[in-house]
């Protein structure tokens, strides 16, 4: 595949990377017929980006595919390389605008290379070499067309009702209805819920290009994924469009330049009210449970702790933080991801197999009742998936019992791991703690004969 | 503000005297060297030579000509001292930064010989500050015998193209490798870094390059955490002349064009990495 960004269009196409940059850690390169996909996914698959810039947006388009020595069967490279790598590339955008001039991107299969050089100013010429991985597509699985609610607004409405909300403002909820949407701040149960800063933001119907709400509803995502839409779509003055259904179906976003560009974006969102009651009893009777019969802990573990397994195996240290954020919402997101996408993805690299069991188990995810403490708790063990998710329910045990008796849950008893060596230490704490307390010996204070190596 | 009598000292005698109308020409070439604490002076009828340098593979040159001085002074042939450049900065910037247009600090500098601490006297707008700094023996510096002749490549080229290049180099690489010849690419640096190869070229035609003479095709590699000193007096500079010797040692000499237009040289020479050197 080779193609090359003219001058003008080089902002754009940084801007874009920029843009998923934000959501995930590895981007998706794949050249069709028709144009080139940059696609993104993050760590917990809860958001998916994909920008496709057709043969229009570059003054040359070649797709590889009219190669006259091909092997037969042999297909355009699909390849992912490091995001931070492209980002590298594309750092300053301000540079970009001031020197480049051309931009030229070309994947060579046999190299494993993805090229990317830049003619800028005075004959200087950068040549930046990244190596990808041959992977297979990645591609979410939703249906824009069936979603019975979509708006479509200015950018710049967005971005500035978007600026109310504070900068750590993990999620947002948008309440429709046909005449109005409310946009807050998603507050999970906090224990004194009037400390919490609420925001609460009304957008008339009359604020958008185009209002089609069905009827009355709530869908809440995450607004930082959503931020990354907006910081692409405002400065190309580009309207937003969002298509989204009930609470759980994933909320869509579209940034339309067609014929040139496309950006998509596939937000998961937190599933009903009712559905987060009954995974919290759980938890809640976990806990209880913990309190009272040690030795359960381990095996509800084991579930949550496969989970996290897949996690921390495919996620960086930063990866665990904003993991821990969505961590309320995983056990949903289990739901939604298992039709969200349909990975046909190579097993080599262990995480992608472990992404569709996520969906099956991550209902019985841990869920911590104070998220504050325990996920401080896992941001620190990083290394070992077991650990953190151990760590957490240790926690617990001390924690008061908040809920009070909810009566205990049947669970089967699953063989789980072995606890870590800090669990163990916990549960057997008096063991290490020692016994011989040189005061209880009669007669202790009658020295017969000193120390020999006193006063050394 | 033109020189107030007040730094007008009564003796005379001391072995070094100088005078300046505006320390700030001095303070921005001293800036420029500024990447350890201490530094070597060498004084002579020429001049002062401010030397840093650092694991004995790198080492800085400031020169501040005797003709930049309002009156130089030197009773020796040359004289030296080790002095703690950080202090020396601080002095000179005692005014701070910013001052009214037209009013500059001036600065009477003395050194008394082995053993006497360098005085400085600063004033501005009627202010005046005493500065007294403890000197220490000098050390040898090295002597990197980079000769004239010895030159196998060189390419003096506008410092805002290097500038750029520098600030966005990929700094996880160890090494930065500068490949000079007169054939294609003509000058090439490349990073080695966790992100894979990156290549810059500037081709010897291009309107950045002012001079071009090279002999033979040199690749060369340098450590990066040694050349970032140098990326100081390359923002500081106008142009920038980039030679290598047979030997593969690196001479960078900036040019640095004070306020009053006076034209100072910053030099930067760096020992070649010996893991990549056949």
């Amino acid at each position: 595949m080779k193609c090359v960004i003219p001058g003008i269009n080089i902002k754009v196409f940084g801007r874009a990377i920029h843009s998923l940059a934000k959501i995930g850690e590895e981007l998706y390169v794949e050249p069709s017929s028709k144009g080139v996909a940059f696609r993104t996914v993050n760590s917990s698959r809860s958001a998916f980006a994909s920008y496709t810039f057709s043969s229009g947006f570059f003054s040359q388009y070649d797709d590889g595919s009219l190669n006259q020595e091909k092997d037969a069967g042999e297909e355009t490279v699909k390849c992912k390389v490091a995001m931070k790598a492209c980002l590298n590339v594309f750092k300053s955008l301000a540079t970009l605008e001031r020197t480049v001039e051309r931009c030229k991107i070309t994947l060579d299969g046999e190299e494993d290379k993805l090229g990317i050089q830049l003619n800028c100013r005075h004959g200087i010429n950068k040549t930046y070499n990244l190596s990808f991985i041959e992977c297979e597509t990645l591609q979410a699985v939703f249906d824009r067309e069936s979603c019975p609610n979509y708006i479509q607004s200015q950018s710049r409405v967005l971005s500035d009702a978007v600026l109310n909300f504070q900068l750590n403002q993990d999620e947002v909820t948008l309440c429709v209805s046909p005449e109005k949407i409310i946009i807050r701040n998603y507050v999970e149960d906090e224990p004194d819920p009037a400390k919490a800063i609420h925001t609460v933001l009304t957008l008339e119907a009359g604020e958008f290009d185009r209002y089609n709400i069905t009827g009355e509803g709530e869908v809440t995502f995450c607004l930082k994924e959503f931020r990354a839409v907006l910081t692409f779509a405002e400065p190309v003055n580009l309207p937003v469009t969002c298509h989204f259904s009930n609470p759980g179906s994933p909320i869509i976003f579209t940034v339309d330049n067609r014929p040139m560009f496309e950006g998509t974006f596939v937000l998961a969102t937190l599933a009903e009210k009712s559905d987060s009651q009954i995974s919290r009893s759980q938890s809640t009777s976990k806990q209880t449970a913990q309190t009272t019969h040690t030795p359960k802990t381990v095996p509800r573990i084991r579930s949550s702790s496969q989970t996290s397994i897949n996690r921390s195996q495919n996620s960086t240290f930063d990866n665990m933080r904003s993991e821990q954020s969505t961590l309320r919402r995983s056990d949903q997101i289990g739901e939604v991801s298992s039709r969200l996408f349909e990975k046909r993805a190579s097993l080599s690299s262990a995480h992608n197999s472990s992404a569709l069991q996520t969906s099956s188990q991550s209902s019985l995810e841990n869920k911590p009742i104070l998220p504050s403490s325990p996920l401080r708790l896992a941001r620190a063990s990083t290394t070992n998936g077991n650990t953190s998710h151990i760590n957490m329910s240790m926690r617990e045990m001390t924690l008061p019992d908040l809920n009070g008796d909810e009566g205990e849950r049947e669970e089967e008893d699953i063989p789980g791991t072995p606890p870590a060596k800090r669990a163990k230490k916990f549960i057997f704490q008096r063991c290490f703690e020692s016994t011989f307390n040189p005061e209880d010996v009669p007669g202790h204070d009658r020295v017969l004969a000193e120390d020999s190596d006193e006063g050394f | 503000m033109s020189f107030s009598s007040q730094l007008d000292d009564e003796h005379n005698d001391y072995q070094l005297m100088t005078k300046i109308d505006n320390a700030k020409n001095v303070l921005h070439l001293l800036k420029a060297v500024n990447f350890r604490d201490t530094a070597t002076v060498f004084a002579s009828s020429n001049g002062l030579k401010v030397t840093v340098e650092e694991a004995k593979c790198i080492q800085a040159n400031a020169f501040i000509q005797s003709d930049m001085f309002q009156e130089y002074s030197i009773r020796e042939d040359v004289i030296t001292f080790k002095v703690n450049l950080n202090v020396f900065v601080e002095c000179l910037n005692i005014f701070g930064g910013s001052s009214t247009p037209g009013i500059t600090p001036a600065l009477k500098m003395c050194y008394n010989g082995y053993g006497s601490p360098l005085i400085l006297l600063l004033e501005e707008a009627g202010v005046l500050t005493d500065c007294s700094i403890r000197t220490q023996e000098a050390d040898d510096t090295l002597d990197f015998n980079f000769c004239n002749t010895g030159v196998i490549n060189k390419v003096i080229m506008r410092s805002e193209c290097l500038k750029e290049v520098f600030s966005e180099l990929d700094m996880s690489s160890d090494v930065l490798e500068i490949l000079m010849s007169p054939d294609p690419p003509y000058f090439r640096l490349s990073t080695f870094g966790n992100y894979g190869t990156n290549h810059t070229d500037i081709p010897r035609d291009s309107d950045m390059v002012e001079n071009f003479s090279c002999t033979q095709t040199m690749t060369q590699r340098y450590k990066l955490s040694l050349l970032r000193p140098s990326i100081k007096p390359l923002s500081a500079s106008q142009k920038v002349s980039v030679r290598t010797d047979e030997r593969g040692f690196l001479c960078l000499q900036f040019m640095i064009k004070t306020e009053d237009n006076h034209i100072c040289f910053v030099e930067f020479f760096c020992c070649p990495d010996e893991e990549g050197s056949e």
